[in-house]
């Protein structure tokens, strides 16, 4: 055997070299930077908004009423978000509830359906669509939804209205919950179905060829494969939406009411969304009800942090049983 | 009744040629090195790869004839695969498994339990039936794959190293399962292995491909 040719044995080291430390410590400092900024937004938060919630305590998430009388004698001021929490819950829910489906529906036929050139057009538009300002759709919203869901809304309100939930006290559809989710369903469907599509399309193609061939059709692959595989991804896309949801600002503040009241009745003129709150206030607020937003910002804050730690349990969780 | 195939299947680089009839009855061993296109035979069969040129003909129905742009699906030529590395559904479990055949083919639902447990057990694996697939061992998945693939009374059934990466004894035990059931089975089988023992117990009939 010609063992002249062969190469030196490669020396097995216990210690990082040089090139090695590099790496590590760039990867590593990578890594922290985006826990340095989420520690630091949370720090800045916590620092403006203390006195808020040291003043107001719990009351400052079960009341409501936002107002001061007089900006410079904080004795006046009674913060609480309440009404804006629900509001952000519900049409960030009515957002998800709209949105899942239809991008379920529509990456299953890029991915699975659509013929090669109508697949690459519509993930092209898809890409195109996600890129729209929130500003755009919050003023195509105003000008095109809304007198179409004030029609849908008083006919959901007709046969429906002995679900408390689309009951209304006043039969004035406006600018409601309902819109305002609506509207969000549309902006996160984008990114949901990007997500869903990518997740598709690594499904095992041997476990759908093996449902073919065992004399099941497509939807049988992809009812046995494709979904139960994809189920996890299609959780962290439906809460990367659900973050966007819950945090969007200008798009809601032009199609949704903002009233001081929790109000559950989603079809409704009246709602909240706290993003939308500290929009609104944040131009004319005194320095005492600046700090109330700073507190009501980290309240949001917190509550997507919570939001995504239970998706990424979720998605852990199926990830196990699949 | 037969199987008959004459043409050429390119994949890449690769291409096969075949001429072949087989009977009714008939348990055909393919063999052939490594990558000589053996599974490419069985996957032509089932419809999961198409011919490039010529006919497959199973009972005087055209499976696939591209020059007369004839194709059938999969899923309408009744044929029952167990694969080389199995592909059960990891989530379901092994009567779930079994009964996804059976559920194509529009089984009743309590005609569908009575043929499941049948499968089943003649596959020696009726006490798996609760299993979860994914917490299968090799022997046991493989059992489980061979019921599967004989639920809906395939017309051609088609075994792709269905005793590979078992234990011996496993192997032994599955080895006769499967001589039993092919002794009774009244269509076309199909059956690659490297193992001349697997060839020389169940096979009537040897096709040497490459």
């Amino acid at each position: 055997m010609p063992t002249e040719s062969l190469p030196e044995p490669r020396v097995v080291r216990n210690y990082f070299t040089r090139v090695d430390k590099i790496f590590r410590g760039s990867v590593a400092s990578a890594a922290l930077f985006s826990l340095v900024v989420l520690v630091s937004i949370a720090g800045f938060l916590l620092y403006r908004g203390f006195e808020i919630f040291s003043d107001f305590g719990l009351g400052f998430i079960t009341n409501s009423k936002w107002e001061i009388l007089n900006p410079e004698d904080t004795s006046t001021a009674s913060f609480g978000i309440a009404a804006m929490l629900v509001g952000s819950v519900i049409t960030a829910t009515i957002a998800i509830v709209i949105a899942v489906p239809f991008a379920m529906a529509s990456a299953l036929f890029i991915e699975y359906y659509a013929p090669r050139f109508i697949r690459t057009a519509l993930t092209a538009l898809l890409d195109l669509v996600a890129a729209i300002p929130s500003v755009i759709y919050g003023i195509w919203g105003y000008v095109v939804l809304l007198p179409l869901v004030e029609d849908w809304s008083a006919t959901l309100n007709k046969y429906l209205d002995w679900i408390p939930l689309f009951a209304v006290r006043t039969p004035i559809f406006g600018r409601s919950p309902f819109l305002a989710g609506l509207l969000l369903a549309i902006m996160i469907l984008p990114i949901v179905t990007s997500v869903a599509r990518e997740v598709y399309s690594q499904a095992p193609r041997d476990l759908v060829d093996a449902t073919y061939a065992l004399g099941g059709t497509k939807w049988g692959g992809i009812k046995t494969v494709v979904l139960p595989f994809g189920k996890s991804g299609l959780v962290g896309g439906a809460m990367l939406g659900l973050g966007r949801a819950l945090g969007e600002t200008v798009a809601v503040y032009l199609v949704l009411n903002l009233v001081f009241e929790v109000n559950f009745k989603i079809l409704a003129s009246a709602g909240g969304n706290v993003a939308s709150l500290i929009a609104t206030k944040f131009g004319e607020a005194s320095s005492y009800e600046l700090k109330g937003l700073m507190a009501a910002g980290l309240v949001l804050f917190l509550v997507t942090l919570a939001v995504n730690f239970m998706a990424s349990v979720v998605v852990n969780r199926s990830r196990k049983i699949v | 009744m037969s199987l008959s195939i004459h043409g050429r299947v390119h994949r890449g680089d690769f291409s096969l040629v075949l001429s072949e009839e087989i009977q009714d009855g008939e348990v055909v061993a393919i063999v052939g090195p490594n990558g000589v296109g053996k599974s490419t035979l069985l996957n032509l069969v089932a419809g999961l790869v198409r011919l490039h040129q010529g006919s497959l003909v199973m009972n005087d129905a055209t499976w696939d004839a591209p020059d007369e742009d004839v194709y059938v699906q999969p899923e309408d030529r009744n044929v029952g695969m167990m694969f080389q590395n199995l592909h059960l559904f990891p989530q379901l479990t092994a009567a779930k498994n079994v009964d996804l055949s059976l559920q194509a083919r529009k089984v009743p639902r309590l005609q569908r339990e009575v043929l499941r447990n049948n499968l089943l057990a003649q596959a020696g694996a009726e006490h798996l039936s609760d299993r979860i697939a994914s917490q299968l061992s090799g022997g046991e998945a493989q059992r489980v794959a061979l019921a599967r693939a004989l639920a809906g009374n395939p017309k051609v059934l088609l075994l792709d190293e269905p005793l590979s990466a078992i234990d011996a004894d496993s192997k032994n035990q599955l080895r006769l399962v499967l001589a039993d059931v092919l002794q009774g089975f009244p269509g076309v089988a199909l059956l690659v292995s490297h193992d001349p023992a697997d060839v020389e117990s169940l096979a009537t009939r040897t096709i040497t491909l490459g």
